[in-house]
């Protein structure tokens, strides 16, 4: 089969501790602006973007959670189905980063298996305050087979580059859909695969 | 402190017992007993009253954008004064957040100190109006404020023509009428630091107001102003010698009375000369200073010049020495002695001596004006907290003063915030009476760069005519005192006719009884009326007066009589001057319990979300200049803290409530305690099921009701909706964990709220719902993403439009769909009460109604586009032996497998469609999903069925043998 044109469509979740800059990094990537205050995200904010590699176009469907740990109840409502991850910490505050870490085990636990996590360690503009060391997070990252890069939504450094890392990583079979990610809200739902609406919107 | 003897409480002043108290004071007179028709006398007590404009140029120091590669330093914002100056002119201030601070911060913050000044009430001070941004000039601010004609400067200008000397006793009540506003402005933490000749006002009655006494407060004690404030001949020595920050303190008002006074009694100021240095050296002279070449000539009483001393002086200040000579020589012009002592004590040279102003008003020369003060001497504490002491004995004697021939006089105060409200409506724009009055002059805009260096003459050779104008726009950097006076007389006329007759209030009452009746769907007027009221000045201001008196028995007399009153009459429109206090009362709170809990509150503690506030607070509404200011964050800080913490076991904070509670933040800003227990309120009425540690079946629930609404309402939008998988659970959580606080910005929230907080808890469900319609064309043609992208315009939609539209779906559906239909632990034979799960339901496309629906439901008057009625159709689809044994009169016997196709059912769109289903409900859910994916509007399954009816409503079924039902 030829791949040339063709277009594949993955599920991606920002995960992360509040205030990192998650619906920062997203709107970045898709809008390409950077808002000095960003209204903390409730529940979940839906966005699309694409991205071109060599011979293939990869569409991202990009679920940007909550990060108070509160809304983490609703968390794998999003994260469920997804192809893809990126774990967001904040370059200044360490317990971001072991919040990370927790958010990296279970999706390890319960994402959908072969998820490409990537972690990613925003505010880079911010270095002077750094508290977590670039090597650590490297090595956190090699050791648990992550994509890892150092980011700054503000500045777009890092940015379209982790995206595009995530779309390289990504299998590229022909059957790539999601969709049946999308789950009610009840938190424990092994019926909900059994659930599909007709699903012929087009 | 204060002299509290004066016990007299019945006093001449009507509007001691109005809602507000000071400002324009209207009265109107009418015969007791007479037909409602009769035209009403009104009088308008304005003492001279007007508004004025200051136009204040602020220093924008936060100004030039310097690369952050260039500024290592910026990432420590909070380090030591060392590099504070520093500091200031890096515009990207960086916070703990990694948030960086607007050019504009220091203009957010003048604007949110202004609010500070609002809450300021007092007889001899001028309400100070509002604090708006010039839209030419980015670094000016418009202060509006209360103001008069007549100053004390005239009054000695008046004087001097004449040559008669103002009396001594007339005198002492200024002195006494001063010490009051400054010992009020004292006991809230403000210097006025502007007193002069100038600066104090007197209304018609000659009572003195003093104004101008913000603007040291609001530029933060003159760090955001290029130009010093104070005039000098009344400048402290202490503050003149100190030219840092914060060197001056109350007591530099005490000095600067105590030399105002001395100009009253001679007629001019002795130390004034052309030369500021001059004036400067005389006052440090007083001080104590005798090197500054200046000394006073006793004999002449002038200062004079005299060369400076071979040999330095010990350093002599606060030194009395000259300043007691000083009074001395000139003591014989003062005819008062108990004037001249306190003016003496006023010219204390050191500051830590000088009385202060609290201390000066107890001196027993001022015992004679306390007696007959029609203003009790409750100044010392904020009105706030007193009002709650002179709580009248019989609220209806004072609200309508009866008098003799019955005729009744009602009396209410407009406040200068109200009347500038009013005055806007009216069309009043305070850039354009800048620009009448020759206030703003043009000047390019390049001129108000930040760091615009106007070059020397000398350098340009060519444009002579160019540095003209430069030199001109420096003019900003000086202090001018000059302010913009408008008139507000046409105001007066329109008062005069509001308040003619009876008219405007009945029409007022007759509008809001059809607010959320039936009748308002029928009467295409509601809406026309809501717009009309919004711009009608008279109209306004009779529902101001009368929300007055309202809220006035709100807060003194018995709220559970008040509160009904205020909730009818609100319904017709609350305006926005009147919102906070509005919805307080609306919501029950009550500002003296609230002051008891709130501070209550161990705030000092640590609290469990102390560090997910400090992330969320520094982006919340930050658009909104009092919700970014160092203030808002604080204030908005420690409400969220005090919820928490007095919710520390039941509930839990959400982000989002940080959202919930910034209109009520913005609303009563500076009354923390009342926003505080108005946002306690709200959640304690919209959101208590959801602020819990686990919410998830509270918010099932709730989506699956606005789903099912959806169907009802909308059943094409619906069934794309769920056709293209978009979800309520994935886009409209935000919308009702805050009330759509997260979701719209704060003017329409205001609107929104205005309609939710007077009806039942269950709108936010038709908001909801009429808010997606509005986009409804636009969503039909996209699929899953496209679809979401149109919703994530929602916050662009017509908040009014979508009031008008879930008032009128909220009218046009049964009470039962938003009602919890299910106990736990219900009987048997209640089989359709029983809990189901949500899995199962979450299969119904549609609502459920109980039977109390369907028997009101021939009532119901559904309309079509012709205004015809469009009556229920009741649908059972029991076998025909089941219909014929018993059956519920005039519904129609249907089979639900039979060939029934979509047009077939045509005939009944647009009418409600109430199923009655077999006890299995398998089939009565199949019928009504597949009505509901024919696109009917309208579909709802009887709870229950016949078996609810049988048990709830037997009597008014049809039974197959009448005799049959009898026996049995």
């Amino acid at each position: 089969m030829n791949n040339n044109n063709k277009i594949f469509q993955f599920k991606l979740v920002l995960l992360g501790e509040a205030a990192v800059g998650k619906s920062s990094l997203v709107l970045r990537f898709v809008r390409g602006h950077f808002l000095d205050y960003q209204e903390s995200t409730i529940g979940a904010a839906f966005l699309a973007q694409t991205v071109c590699l060599n011979d293939t176009t990869v569409k991202f469907e990009i679920w940007d959670t909550a990060g108070q740990e509160r809304y983490h109840t609703l968390a794998p409502m999003y994260y469920r189905g997804a192809q893809a991850a990126i774990v967001v910490y904040d370059i200044r505050s360490e317990d971001s980063f072991e919040r990370a870490i927790k958010w990296v085990k279970e999706l390890q636990r319960q994402g959908s298996p072969n998820i490409v996590i990537a972690l990613a360690g925003n505010k880079l503009d911010l270095a002077a305050k750094r508290k977590v060391e670039t090597a650590e997070a490297q090595q956190y990252a090699e050791e648990n087979g992550l994509l890892f890069m150092e980011t700054s939504a503000k500045t777009a450094q890092n940015v379209n580059e982790l995206f595009v890392e995530i779309a390289k990583k990504l299998p590229k079979t022909p059957t790539t859909r999601p969709g049946s990610g999308r789950l009610p809200i009840t938190p424990i739902d092994n019926n909900a695969a059994k659930k599909k609406t007709c699903c012929n919107g087009n | 402190m204060s002299n509290s003897n004066s016990s007299n409480s019945s006093n001449s002043n009507p509007h001691h017992h109005t809602y507000k108290k000071f400002g324009i004071e209207i009265c109107i007179e009418y015969q007791k007993q007479q037909q409602q028709q009769q035209e009403r006398t009104v009088s308008i007590n304005s003492k001279g009253y007007k508004l004025s404009i200051h136009p204040f140029f602020f220093k924008n120091k936060l100004s030039i954008q310097l690369p952050s590669t260039l500024t290592p330093g910026s990432n420590s914002p909070k380090s030591s004064t060392a590099n504070a100056d520093q500091q200031k002119y890096i515009s990207s201030y960086v916070d703990d957040a990694g948030i960086a601070k607007p050019l504009n911060q220091s203009i957010f913050d003048i604007f949110s100190r202004s609010k500070f000044l609002s809450t300021l009430v007092h007889e001899n001070l001028v309400e100070f109006i509002a604090a708006e941004p010039s839209k030419k000039h980015h670094d000016q601010i418009l202060l509006v404020s209360e103001d008069y004609s007549n100053s004390l400067l005239k009054v000695l200008q008046r004087q001097a023509k004449t040559s008669i000397s103002i009396p001594s006793n007339t005198i002492s009540s200024y002195a006494y009428q001063i010490l009051k506003a400054l010992t009020y402005l004292h006991s809230n933490n403000l210097t006025h630091r502007n007193l002069s000749i100038e600066n104090i006002k007197f209304n018609e009655k000659n009572e003195i107001k003093l104004t101008n006494y913000g603007l040291y407060f609001l530029s933060d004690e003159g760090e955001n102003v290029s130009f010093p404030i104070g005039n000098l001949l009344y400048l402290s020595p202490e503050s003149i010698l100190k030219e840092s920050k914060g060197s001056s303190n109350p007591k530099a008002d005490v000095w600067a009375l105590g030399c105002i006074l001395l100009h009253i009694c001679l007629g001019y100021c002795i130390w004034d000369d052309n030369d500021p240095n001059i004036v400067t050296n005389r006052i440090l002279y007083l001080f104590g200073f005798n090197n500054t070449c200046q000394t006073f000539n006793t004999e002449t009483l002038e200062f004079q010049e005299i060369d400076p001393p071979e040999h330095e002086f010990a350093d002599s200040q606060y030194s009395r020495a000259n300043i007691d000579s000083f009074l001395l020589s000139i003591k014989s012009k003062i005819q008062n002695d108990n004037l001249f002592e306190i003016i003496s004590h006023c010219l204390t040279p050191n500051p830590l001596d000088r009385p202060s102003s609290s201390t000066l008003l107890d001196h027993p020369h001022f015992d004679q004006f306390k007696l007959n003060d029609a203003y009790k001497p409750d100044w010392i504490v904020k009105p706030s907290v007193i009002k709650s002491m002179d709580l009248p004995d019989n609220l209806t004697d004072i609200v309508y003063e009866k008098e003799t021939r019955n005729i009744v006089k009602d009396y209410d105060v407009f406040s200068g915030l109200e009347v500038y409200y009013l005055w806007k409506l009216m069309g009043g724009n305070i850039e354009k009476e800048l620009i009448s009055k020759g206030f703003a002059k043009p000047s390019p805009s390049v001129h108000k760069l930040p760091l615009f260096v106007p070059v020397k003459s000398s350098l340009i050779q060519s444009g002579t005519s160019n540095t003209q104008p430069i030199i001109k726009s420096n003019n900003s950097i000086l202090y001018n005192n000059e302010v913009c006076i408008v008139d507000i007389d046409n105001l007066f006329v329109k008062f005069k006719s509001a308040f003619k007759s009876n008219d405007i209030l009945k029409s007022l009452e007759d509008y809001q009884a059809g607010y959320l009746l039936n009748q308002s769907k029928k009467d295409g007027n509601a809406t026309y009326k809501a717009s009309s009221l919004k711009n009608n000045v008279e109209y306004q201001m009779v529902l101001i007066k009368e929300f007055h008196r309202l809220l006035y028995e709100y807060q003194f007399g018995d709220p559970t009589l008040s509160q009904p009153k205020i909730f009818r009459l609100a319904k017709s429109f609350i305006p926005p001057v009147l919102r906070g206090d509005l919805w307080s009362a609306i919501l029950g709170v009550n500002d003296k319990e609230a002051a008891q809990l709130y501070y209550s509150i161990n705030l000092d503690q640590k609290g469990p979300n102390d560090k997910q506030f400090e992330l969320d607070i520094p982006r919340c509404h930050q658009y909104h200049p009092l919700l970014s200011s160092k203030q808002g964050h604080s204030q908005l800080f420690r409400i969220l803290k005090a919820w928490s913490l007095l919710n520390i076991e039941k509930g839990c904070y959400w982000q989002g409530l940080d959202n919930v509670a910034s209109p009520f933040l913005v609303h009563h800003f500076y009354n923390e305690s009342k926003a505080f227990a108005s946002v306690k309120a709200f959640v304690d009425k919209y959101l208590k099921i959801l602020y819990v540690p686990n919410n998830m079946a509270s918010l099932s629930e709730i989506m699956l009701t606005y789903q099912q609404l959806l169907s009802y309402h909308d059943p094409e939008l619906s069934t794309h909706l769920l056709n293209i998988q978009l979800e309520p659970d994935l886009y409209a959580i935000p919308w009702f964990i805050t009330v759509f606080a997260h979701l719209l910005s704060l003017d329409k929230i205001d609107i929104l709220w205005d309609t939710i907080l007077l009806c039942p808890s269950s709108l936010p469900y038709f908001i909801a719902v009429s808010m997606i319609s509005q986009f409804k064309s636009h969503i039909l043609k996209m699929n899953f993403e496209d679809g979401i992208k149109i919703i994530s315009m929602i916050p662009s939609v017509d908040v009014e439009k979508c009031i008008q539209d879930a008032l009128f779906k909220f009218n046009n559906t049964p009470l039962s769909t938003t009602v919890n239909k299910y106990i736990s632990n219900a009987d048997g034979d209640l089989w359709w009460m029983q809990e189901k799960p949500m899995d199962a339901r979450k299969k119904e496309l549609f609502p459920r109604i109980g039977i109390h629906d369907l028997i009101n439901s021939n009532n119901s008057n559904n309309t079509d586009n012709n205004g015809q009625p469009l009556p229920v159709k009741i649908i059972d689809i029991r076998s025909p032996s089941f219909y014929q044994q018993c059956h519920y009169p005039n519904s129609i016997n249907m089979n639900p497998k039979g060939s029934k196709t979509p047009t077939q059912m045509e005939s009944i769109r647009g009418h409600p469609i109430v199923v009655i289903a077999p006890p299995s409900d398998i089939e009565g859910i199949d019928f009504c999903n597949q009505l509901v994916k024919w696109k009917l509007p309208y579909v709802s399954l009887l709870n229950g069925g016949m078996d609810a009816l049988q048990h709830g409503a037997s009597t008014l079924l049809i039974y197959k043998n009448q005799d049959d039902s009898t026996k049995q």
